[in-house]
């Protein structure tokens, strides 16, 4: 009973959030703002709610960058600013004319330039805060000093998040994106919604209203499932595609299982680009099944497959032949006496879905040796 | 003025608006007097952080931070009066709370979340951080001050992007210079596929970099169109616009995805046509993207009459090699481009021209 309650709970979240993204983004947001406080409270100083939003703001800045270089630049600007506005505020506090001529001369060239816009306007948003604060010298070195501390903090985190999160970051995407795959493919292959949430990885996937997650942007302009679900798997492969290729990692053991995921990444890259030919399949279903009457075997066969795939990685078991070679030889032959049959007849959809299950038999194939070969990706 | 200029001019332009915002929202508070008016410069600022993805998005964040602020003190008079007043261990909540808000906040993109806990949050910490502020104004009673701080900081804002250099913020510029460049990216991505294809000439580096460059330009494309309907001159002729447009850029990825899922497993046998004369087709295609706007236009040509030609010509002996669904993929490439054109032309020509002109 309580397993059941906890799967549904875990279920809605992974409706959500299913390459735990947000929840990641959360977290990041939540621990410097409340060690600050912690610092701010249980230091021998009064607590201070600039020292909180400071962390916040800093945060959320950083989270569109993948470099470390540039994640540095930008906290450096930032609490450059910060600092700068501090000190103008603190001293010219009594003369607001003085503050306002001030603000505007730093501004006015800081905003103009695209890179740091982001990072001016949010100490800008810190300089309101200052606003309301006391002023003096002692508080203007006080505050500089606390905008130091700050950096010095977020700074920490971010190392200390790479080093526990990037890992399990970087499976659950890798996981999310072969979920999708084996639910595009499934999909593809059945005529209703009903039978292809039966055969579904994960069956909440279907039920998300549009619009609902902020990740589908222009999903209800598409009047298909099938091309709904191939935009959904263009979005997840630019996601990972960040997080796996991109983004950049300081320690040695999240590098060396970066180049693990990398491999299994392009290898799911290539098994989006098959799977567009399937889109004709169901147009043409009856058709091929009459020349080629192992195919819906087939598909079925491919369909374990990526469940096999979706349960390695995730459960870390070992892998073995995902493909059935009986099935799969018997359907090339088929084919190969399909070429030498009736050409002339054969419409152009029916030659790329051919095609398609051609490359996808080959591919998953080369996926199952990636997974023996380099089976760490599995691990954590 | 070159592109780079009017790039320029266009920052200058936004930074002045902005900075004149920001300082009118200072003088503000300092003319107003109030208690915590520091909130409206505050309000200016966040609102205007949104800069970077047009006024459509600054104009939706001053709507969201509105009923945002509006639900975040309602909420937060009630936790006051509730839990704070009982015992000061609920405050030990406030973190878990925090966590779930943007927990919420950054699986929906929903503003109104964020603006929500800003307005929950900052009066809580301003009490926690200052006792002599509790004994003086009371927690609750400032929580309606900041709400009509808030709305004077969003009008400011607003009107500020709507009376300073408002052609500056458009969306619709960014939208056309990115679109441009997804096409332009197109073209190249056709121009390394046929070399990939015919040459056997392939540089992962090369091509590796193009589709990024492609993929980054459609999801900043994605992004904006999602504020862009709360633009002051959005109407539905453009928003018809592009919803075409994405629907075009699906169908041209996946037709791209099967020219690249190709060259993955095959390469050019020779077993049909001529190698020189499909080179040119594939030459002309990407000359086609590359140069879209003026099919746009009204420009026509028979290059997908030619590739049909080619087409016909195959033995269908020969229709089960790589090179047949190479062709016809970019049969249907071409003809793409020629419906989306013959519709941009005839169907959406004035939103185009107001597109180009702006």
């Amino acid at each position: 009973m309580m397993k059941n309650y906890c799967s549904s709970i875990i279920a809605i979240f992974r409706r959500m959030d299913p390459a735990y993204d947000s929840l990641f983004s959360a977290l990041y947001l939540t621990v410097p703002p409340l060690l600050a406080g912690f610092y701010s409270l249980y230091s021998l100083k009064p607590f201070s709610i600039d020292f909180v939003l400071l962390a916040a703001f800093m945060f959320l800045g950083i989270q569109t960058f993948s470099s470390y270089k540039d994640k540095l630049t930008y906290i450096s600007v930032f609490l450059l600013l910060v600092a700068l506005f501090q000190f103008i505020v603190n001293i010219f506090i009594a003369h607001p004319t003085v503050i306002i001529v001030c603000v505007f001369l730093i501004a006015l060239p800081i905003l103009a330039v695209d890179k740091i816009r982001s990072a001016c306007l949010l100490a800008l948003t810190q300089l309101a805060l200052f606003l309301n604060g006391s002023w003096g010298w002692y508080d203007a070195l006080n505050g500089i000093i606390e905008v130091v501390v700050m950096g010095i903090m977020v700074i920490s985190c971010m190392m200390l998040f790479e080093y526990s999160f990037s890992k399990t970051r970087m499976r659950a995407h890798l996981l999310y994106l072969i979920e999708l795959l084996a639910d595009a493919f499934n999909i593809m292959i059945f005529p209703d919604k009903k039978t292809a949430e039966t055969y579904l990885v994960n069956k909440h996937l279907l039920a998300i209203p549009l619009n609902y997650r902020a990740d589908f942007l222009v999903e209800h302009l598409f009047s298909s499932k099938q091309h709904i679900f191939l935009h959904r798997l263009f979005t997840q492969l630019t996601k990972a595609n960040r997080l796996i290729v991109n983004e950049d990692y300081y320690f040695q053991k999240n590098i060396a299982y970066r180049n693990r995921a990398c491999l299994a990444y392009f290898q799911c890259r290539k098994l989006f680009r098959e799977i567009t030919f399937l889109t004709v399949y169901l147009n043409n279903e009856a058709e091929i099944q009459k020349l080629l009457p192992n195919t819906k075997a087939l598909m079925s066969n491919i369909n374990g497959s990526f469940k096999i795939i979706y349960k390695a990685i995730r459960t870390q078991e070992s892998i073995e032949a995902t493909l059935s070679d009986t099935i799969t030889n018997q359907w090339l032959v088929d084919c190969e006496k399909l070429k030498k049959l009736c050409t002339a007849t054969l419409d152009k959809e029916i030659l790329e879905f051919i095609y398609g299950i051609k490359c996808l038999i080959t591919d998953i194939r080369k996926f199952e040796e990636i997974l023996k070969n380099h089976g760490d990706v599995r691990h954590e | 003025m070159n592109s780079l200029e009017k790039v320029v001019t266009k920052n200058w332009q936004m930074s002045f608006c902005i900075s004149v915002a920001f300082c009118v929202a200072i003088f503000f508070d300092y003319v107003s007097n109030i208690a915590f008016g520091y909130w409206i410069p505050m309000t200016v600022a966040i609102i205007l952080s949104a800069v970077s993805q047009g006024q459509g998005a600054i104009i939706r964040n001053a709507l969201a931070r509105v009923s945002g602020t509006f639900f975040g003190v309602t909420l937060g008079f009630l936790y006051a009066n509730i839990f704070m007043t009982s015992s000061y261990l609920w405050m030990y909540s406030l973190p878990f709370i925090w966590f779930i808000g943007y927990y919420f906040y950054f699986i929906t993109n929903n503003y109104i979340i964020y603006a929500t806990m800003i307005a929950l949050f900052v009066p809580i910490l301003d009490a926690i951080s200052d006792n002599a502020f509790l004994l003086e104004y009371g927690l609750q009673s400032t929580y309606f001050t900041r709400l009509g701080f808030t709305i004077i900081g969003a009008f400011i804002a607003v009107s500020a992007i709507y009376i300073i250099h408002r052609n500056s913020f458009s969306a619709q510029p960014m939208m056309k210079a990115h679109t441009e460049n997804i096409f332009k990216m197109q073209a190249e991505i056709i121009r390394l596929i046929s070399k990939c294809f015919f040459d056997a000439e392939f540089s992962d580096k090369d091509l590796l970099k193009t589709i990024e460059s492609h993929i980054f330009s459609i999801t900043l494309i994605e992004n904006i169109y999602l504020n862009i309907g709360y633009e002051l001159d959005q109407n539905e002729d453009k928003e018809l616009f592009y919803q075409c447009l994405f629907r075009f850029i699906e169908k041209l990825l996946s037709c791209s995805r099967k020219l690249l899922c190709i060259i993955n497993h095959d390469q050019y046998s020779g077993i049909i046509s001529n190698c020189d004369e499909l080179k040119q087709v594939f030459a002309k295609l990407a000359d086609k993207y590359n140069n879209i706007d003026e099919y746009f236009a009204g420009k026509t040509d028979n290059s997908s009459g030619k590739i049909a030609a080619i087409l016909e010509k195959i033995n269908p002996k020969d229709k089960f090699a790589p090179e047949y669904l190479f062709i016809e993929t970019a049969r249907e490439m071409s003809l793409l481009l020629d419906n989306m054109a013959y519709d941009v032309y005839n169907k959406y020509a004035n939103s185009h021209t107001k597109c180009n002109t702006s």
